[in-house]
């Protein structure tokens, strides 16, 4: 053996190119080559071992250390999913040590859906630290969260858990480097759970990313003064007005990512109008119920935060069925975000060839835009005219009046090429030869139109000579390059 | 121009600039500043040296990676056992040469070349049995019949993970 292999640094530089959770390809998540190692000699043992129990699915490989519980786990030699654990003594003191033989290299487990084994760790002491390494457990699949102190180790710093209950308010104190918070619960809260909940996260002092439900105003002020805090989601499926402080201006000065899926705006509102967000690059909001004049006080407490410099991407899609259209005086509101990248407004909006134009101008960066304006009044003249300004524009959605054509022949020296998918939505069409004249002169990048509209045979006319026009302009290329 | 002593006490003039892809030198450098002094390298002999710094010169001007480099950026260095096909030309050679690049790489502190060595190694193990890499590098097996069973059934969920 080459003396370069005993060198524990080169040989954990080599080994790190055969984890399988550091490989890109799912398929390659097989980790033979370190197991294999791990078999090869007793100086690479420990190394492969090491990276190979770092990552673990479930507790059953632990278990699997167990002679009397192998045969059970591995029947047939391959691994059991549930069921079997049934009927199956729990641990003794000697086996509880061969379960921990490989619990010290674990760094990262998920628990799988079988929580059916975990009787068996009845012998373990509360007070044991089974994983000192755990960086990341996933919890999120299991409902069951009895034993749930054998993972708060002190190095943990991601966790997801399904559910909150009291045993959960030792996580700040035994994990307090945690930073990322994910608790998906999706059942209704009480209010002792969400003043529970509020107690928990009033006591992280190093959250980077959360992922929770509804928050009281403690937990909003203990936030907001968070410098390592960059994203926040927040879900919620009732209602429990929150009791702002309204003195209190809150000011997140590095939350970059902001999302609520939410039943009603009024909480969102509510911070937004209390916070300024420096920082903030991306505003989520799906919401159930969103009415006008809820809208209207979400867009103006937006533009008047002090995100409006910096969001790139804002996000705001309300499943409300019988929502009014905007008025353009609340719509203004929207193009107050110079650094907008992505607009998606799933919201009935009130749009024409000026206020396009002068949304357009507001947002000169613009990559992504899809609004919802039923009443298709924006004309090809008043598009043509509003995408000029947009020259980065990649993808829309935007219904059009395509029956009225407005422009004539000067479409041909009107070209717009980073166009590239549209959806025109509702968008009515009666003559589909002359409007796919207008959009292959206009945007010669898009290739297809998207629609979801009743004539729905129409434009799939216009597709159809997209489709010719494409292959005649081929043709002609092809043979002007023979000709030269 | 830099001048370089090898352990077999062969000199090599060398650019700064392309030796300094060496962190080692690199700092040895900053340390005595100005200076017409040699570096002794008793650790590379000349074949081994000759190498690296053809290495060095064909990847002159790139950038090096910073020494506080973040964590996400070596991982992920680490995803992919892909090399460039200068470097993979350039890495063909005997085993014995390929360790001894990998030893020089390590000692004289040059990542990017670690990385072509050691993913080459890793390319090597990939799709071997044990009995196949012991052969492959000359290893001998210090585990009993039984404790090469015992560490199997215990890995076995990695096995058909």
């Amino acid at each position: 053996m080459h003396r370069a292999l005993v060198v524990s640094e080169i040989l954990l530089e080599i080994f790190a190119y055969l984890d399988p959770t550091r490989l890109l390809s799912w398929r390659s998540k097989r980790c033979l080559p370190l197991a294999a190692l791990a078999r090869t000699c007793k100086t690479f043992h420990e190394p492969a071992m090491d990276l190979l129990w770092a990552d673990v699915d479930g507790m059953e490989p632990l278990l699997g250390c167990v002679p009397r519980l192998h045969p059970l786990i591995y029947r047939l030699g391959i691994k059991c999913c549930s069921g079997w654990s049934q009927g199956v003594e729990s641990l003794s003191e000697h086996e509880s040590r061969q379960f921990l033989r490989h619990a010290a290299r674990v760094r990262s487990i998920s628990r799988t859906y079988d929580d059916g084994y975990f009787h068996l760790l009845t012998v373990l002491r509360i007070e044991t630290c089974v994983f000192p390494k755990l960086r990341v457990l996933d919890w999120s699949n299991s409902r069951d969260t009895s034993l749930l102190h054998l993972f708060m180790s002190p190095t943990l710093r991601h966790c997801a858990l399904p559910i909150f209950h009291s045993d959960l308010k030792s996580i700040p104190t035994c994990c307090p480097l945690l930073e990322n918070l994910s608790i998906l619960t999706p059942a209704a809260h009480t209010s002792d759970e969400l003043s529970l909940l509020s107690d928990i996260i009033r006591s992280c002092k190093w959250l980077v990313e959360l992922r929770c439900p509804h928050l009281d105003f403690a937990a909003w002020k203990h936030l907001s003064n968070l410098p390592t805090l960059l994203t926040v989601k927040i879900y919620e499926r009732d209602i429990h007005p929150m009791d702002w402080d309204h003195l209190y201006s809150a000011h997140f000065f590095n939350l970059t990512t902001l999302t609520f899926c939410v039943n009603t705006s009024t909480d969102v509102i509510t911070v937004m109008q209390h916070s300024e967000f420096p920082s903030l690059k991306e505003f989520k909001m799906m919401v159930n119920e969103l009415p006008c004049t809820g809208a209207e006080q979400l867009f103006h407490a937006l533009s008047l935060c002090k995100a409006c410099k910096t969001l790139q991407r804002i996000e705001i899609l309300s499943y409300d069925e019988g929502g009014e259209d905007l008025p353009w005086t609340t719509v203004r509101y929207l193009f107050s975000f110079p650094q907008l990248r992505t607009m998606r407004l799933s919201y009935p909006i009130y749009l024409d060839n000026d206020l396009l134009l002068e949304a357009m101008s507001s947002w000169p960066h613009i990559r992504h835009l899809e609004l919802e304006n039923p009443l298709p009044t924006v004309t090809f003249r008043g598009l043509c005219a509003a995408l000029r300004i947009c020259p980065h524009l990649h993808t829309l959605l935007l219904s059009v009046d395509a029956v009225n054509i407005d422009i004539g022949s000067e479409v041909e020296s009107i070209q717009h090429t980073s166009l590239r998918i549209w959806d025109v939505d509702h968008s009515y069409v009666e003559d589909p030869g002359s409007v796919a004249r207008i959009i292959f002169s206009m945007f010669p990048s898009i290739d297809h139109i998207d629609y979801d509209s009743d004539n729905r045979h129409l434009w799939h006319e216009v597709d159809t000579n997209l489709d010719e026009f494409a292959a005649r302009r081929s043709l002609i290329t092809e043979a002007a390059a023979a000709t030269t | 121009m830099v001048l370089l002593v090898t352990s077999d006490n062969v000199q090599f003039q060398v650019d700064k600039e392309v030796v300094e892809r060496s962190v080692l030198i690199k700092n040895m450098l900053e340390d005595v500043g100005e200076s017409d002094q040699s570096i002794p390298l008793a650790n590379v002999s000349s074949s081994v040296l000759k190498k690296v710094i053809e290495y060095c010169e064909h990847h002159r001007g790139e950038p090096l990676p910073s020494a506080d480099a973040d964590q996400n950026q070596d991982e992920t260095r680490k995803r992919t056992t892909d090399i460039s096909e200068w470097d993979q030309k350039f890495i063909t050679v005997d085993q014995e040469m390929l360790f001894e690049i990998i030893l020089a790489a390590n000692y004289l502190d040059i990542k990017s070349l670690l990385d072509v060595g050691c993913k080459t190694v890793a390319n090597m193990i990939k799709g071997k049995t044990p009995e196949e890499i012991r052969r492959l590098f000359n290893i001998v097996n210090d585990f009993t019949p039984e404790e090469e069973a015992q560490i199997k059934k215990e890995n076995e969920w990695a096995e058909d993970r």
